[in-house]
């Protein structure tokens, strides 16, 4: 009876791995993927291979050298380690290359793997069916991976293991395919993926925290102390990506809010239980720019939008939770955190521990001055800004980026002039010339890559 | 140069400075590609071609692609059926490749955008070594003065063998032709045209059978459709008048 119990779980087991290694096979024979999914997929595919092949073997208990118990307890974690996997497999196959900014994530991978503090980083890709960016943690899958490895007992798998070290799973919204300057935010995440896999927000800064925050919160000093980590990491996120990328990312993050809310509104004074008010955050990304010496090199007008919206009085953030609250002793509490958190030390730290965490990159401002008027001049006239002519160089993916940015939100009246047919007070028309400009610096990246190759 | 008996040229009146009319050799093309971006003269080609030859520039295939498909829609009508329907799309990473069965076609691009001068036109040609392996490239070669993207491919293998495809490799040839007058507008590099700045494949913009036929002056009455003989069947107007009803439409029974 028992003997029969283990044979339908194993055959249960056989057959969601079998599906899921069909479902793999067929779309990576059907599709291209970007690099690293594709090697994630595959990984999955001959593990799922190897996984089958233990069930097999394992799955008869009459042939099985285990007893019933442990025959049992394994089938279960194997179980575990797939149903994770199960979540993984599917956000990454909907992301083929057609489906993301292929020449983006390329270049990110590459930008972002030359870090030292997480070398070598390979970028998977997922479509999210909600409009926003995410970062998957990864930190699970990995140990599942490695447990469900030792599971099935497949040493040749272990340089597979070494190939799947370092995998940071991004999610960009399915409909953003196309878009460039939406995608920045891309590198939000990536300061997410750096504080999970350097372990940023570590035992010490949550002790050192929370050390702060025990004269003032008393047993209230671990919750307070896990809500303060969390917008910690979102204000060192945003950061990072300032770091590496420059004032796209904070132009493109502004252009998301203003389309969810009205950025004169008090709504955006508002901390929520995972994200600091935008102000803030804008005004510190306003810091981490000037002293990248961006200030000195872009427009005025650009510098004012940059930082319009950072200007609201710390006195006047508050929470987005105590609206509904009328318990006056926790909204006390929460103005506490707000004010807490607002401390120039803890600000500070967040700022030295970006600076950290990016050392060794390399200035994307000194891209930008080298070719700052190239990439105006191209895009004005209609070219993919990789032109360099015969002994030049390409400019730099981040210059091509911010260049483009800048261009873009300056109104792009030259290349107006250049194109008669299309009207610059048609919304259909602007959305084309917008997409080509989207796709000529995609190209350009491209072109970049080529080259590097 | 002045050809002899081309009379429009003989007339000086009509031509304000004698113009070179031929195709660019390399150090022309080599002088182009020198001029400024603004320049309406500039000859541009990014990233930058690696073989020009005596007369021609060597241009790659690019990395996306329009791949037919069979598809629910009975035939293709000008204008009226969307040509995204007939082809999925395809992006072909640099080391990869796409096989391209015999006697099929496929939608490329070059890997190269252009730009080129308004006094110059243009013309893609299949490289000789890929002619040999009954690959053609293109069928509508000619490009006009100030076009700028990179160009569409229309790939045919009319070998009886299946031929893979490189991205990044060098299909196609270049050559470029001084024009009898420079076109640009004012001295300004200002364009016209249905593709304007592609950097993939991209698919055919028609115009609808009544509007395209009008210009000849044929009426809209007079214009027939592919599917009017099935409606002389009683169960394809049925069908017709049910998916009428279906959008609201009030429909008497045929």
């Amino acid at each position: 009876m028992r003997h029969q119990a283990v044979l339908h779980n194993y055959t249960a087991a056989y057959k969601l791995v079998s599906s899921l290694k069909e479902i793999i096979s067929k779309s990576r024979a059907d599709n291209s993927y970007p690099k690293y999914s594709d090697q994630f997929l595959l990984f999955c595919q001959r593990t799922a291979d190897d996984t089958l092949r233990y069930l097999e073997k394992s799955g008869n208990p009459k042939t099985a050298k285990l007893d019933f118990d442990i025959l049992i307890s394994k089938l279960s974690a194997i179980r575990q380690g797939w149903e994770l996997l199960h979540t993984f497999i599917k956000p990454v196959l909907d992301a083929d290359s057609l489906k993301v900014p292929y020449s983006l994530i390329q270049f990110l991978s590459e930008h972002t793997g030359k870090l030292s503090v997480v070398k070598g980083t390979k970028i998977v890709i997922e479509s999210n069916p909600e409009l926003n960016y995410f970062q998957h943690r990864h930190t699970e899958l990995i140990i599942a991976i490695k447990f469900l490895l030792i599971l099935i007992g497949e040493p040749e798998n272990l340089t597979e293991r070494v190939k799947i070290k370092r995998l940071g799973f991004l999610g960009l919204p399915y409909s953003q395919s196309k878009s460039l300057f939406m995608n920045c935010l891309l590198y939000h995440e990536i300061g997410h993926f750096i504080a999970e896999e350097a372990g940023v927000f570590s035992t010490k800064i949550r002790k050192d925290t929370k050390g702060k925050l025990e004269p003032l919160f008393e047993e209230y000093t671990e919750w307070a102390g896990n809500i303060i980590l969390v917008w910690m990491e979102e204000l060192f996120a945003d950061l990072v990506a300032v770091k590496l990328l420059g004032p796209a990312y904070t132009l493109a993050y502004m252009e998301l809010y203003r389309s969810v809310i009205d950025l004169s509104s008090d709504q955006i004074l508002e901390f929520d239980i995972d994200h600091p008010c935008a102000p803030l955050r804008f005004r510190e990304q306003v810091k981490a720019l000037k002293k990248d010496k961006w200030e000195q090199h872009i427009k005025l007008e650009q510098w004012e939008r940059l930082k319009g919206v950072s200007r609201s009085k710390e006195s006047a953030y508050k929470s987005s939770l105590i609206l509904h609250i009328n318990d006056p002793y926790m909204v006390k509490i929460w103005q506490g955190l707000i004010k807490f958190f607002c401390r120039p030390d803890i600000i500070k730290t967040v700022h030295d521990l970006a600076d950290e965490f990016v050392e060794g990159r390399e200035n994307p401002c000194e891209h930008f001055i080298k070719s700052a008027e190239r990439i105006q001049e191209c895009l004005e006239h209609g070219i993919v800004p990789s032109f360099a002519g015969k002994n030049g160089d390409m400019p730099h993916p981040t210059a091509i980026i911010n260049g483009a940015m800048f261009f873009w939100l300056s109104g792009m009246d030259d290349l107006y002039q250049i194109v008669p047919s299309i009207h610059k007070e048609k919304v259909k028309d602007r959305v084309a010339l917008e997409q080509r400009v989207e796709m000529w610096c995609m190209k350009a990246i491209e072109d970049w890559l080529i080259k590097r190759k | 140069m002045v050809y002899e008996g081309d009379r429009r040229l003989a007339n000086k009146k009509k031509i304000k400075t004698e113009r070179q009319v031929g195709v660019l050799t390399k150090k022309d093309i080599e002088d182009r590609l020198e001029k400024q971006i603004f320049e309406p003269s500039s000859l541009i080609i990014t990233p930058y071609p690696k073989g020009i030859d005596s007369d021609s520039i060597d241009l790659g295939l690019g990395n996306h692609f329009f791949v037919p498909r069979g598809h629910r829609t009975p035939c293709f009508v000008p204008g009226l059926t969307n040509p995204l329907h007939l082809y999925s799309e395809q992006y072909i990473p640099m080391g990869s490749y796409l096989v391209l069965p015999a006697h099929h076609t496929v939608l490329g691009s070059t890997l190269e955008y252009i730009k080129l001068p308004s006094d110059v036109s243009g013309e893609i040609l299949t490289k000789s070594s890929w002619a040999r392996t009954f690959i053609t490239i293109e069928t509508a070669p000619w490009i006009h003065p100030l076009y700028r993207g990179c160009l569409t491919l229309e790939i045919a293998n009319v070998s009886n063998t299946p031929v893979v495809l490189y991205p990044g490799v060098k299909i196609a040839q270049l050559v470029l032709l001084n024009t009898m007058r420079d076109i640009a507008k004012k001295n300004k590099d200002e364009i016209e045209g249905t593709y304007f700045g592609p950097v993939r494949p991209e698919p055919a913009i028609l115009k609808k059978p009544r509007e395209a036929l009008s210009d000849l002056g044929i009426s809209r009455e007079d214009v027939t459709y592919p599917l009017d003989e099935y409606f002389d069947h009683e169960e394809y107007q049925e069908y017709v008048a049910n998916s009428l009803r279906e959008q609201g439409y009030k429909v008497e029974s045929p």
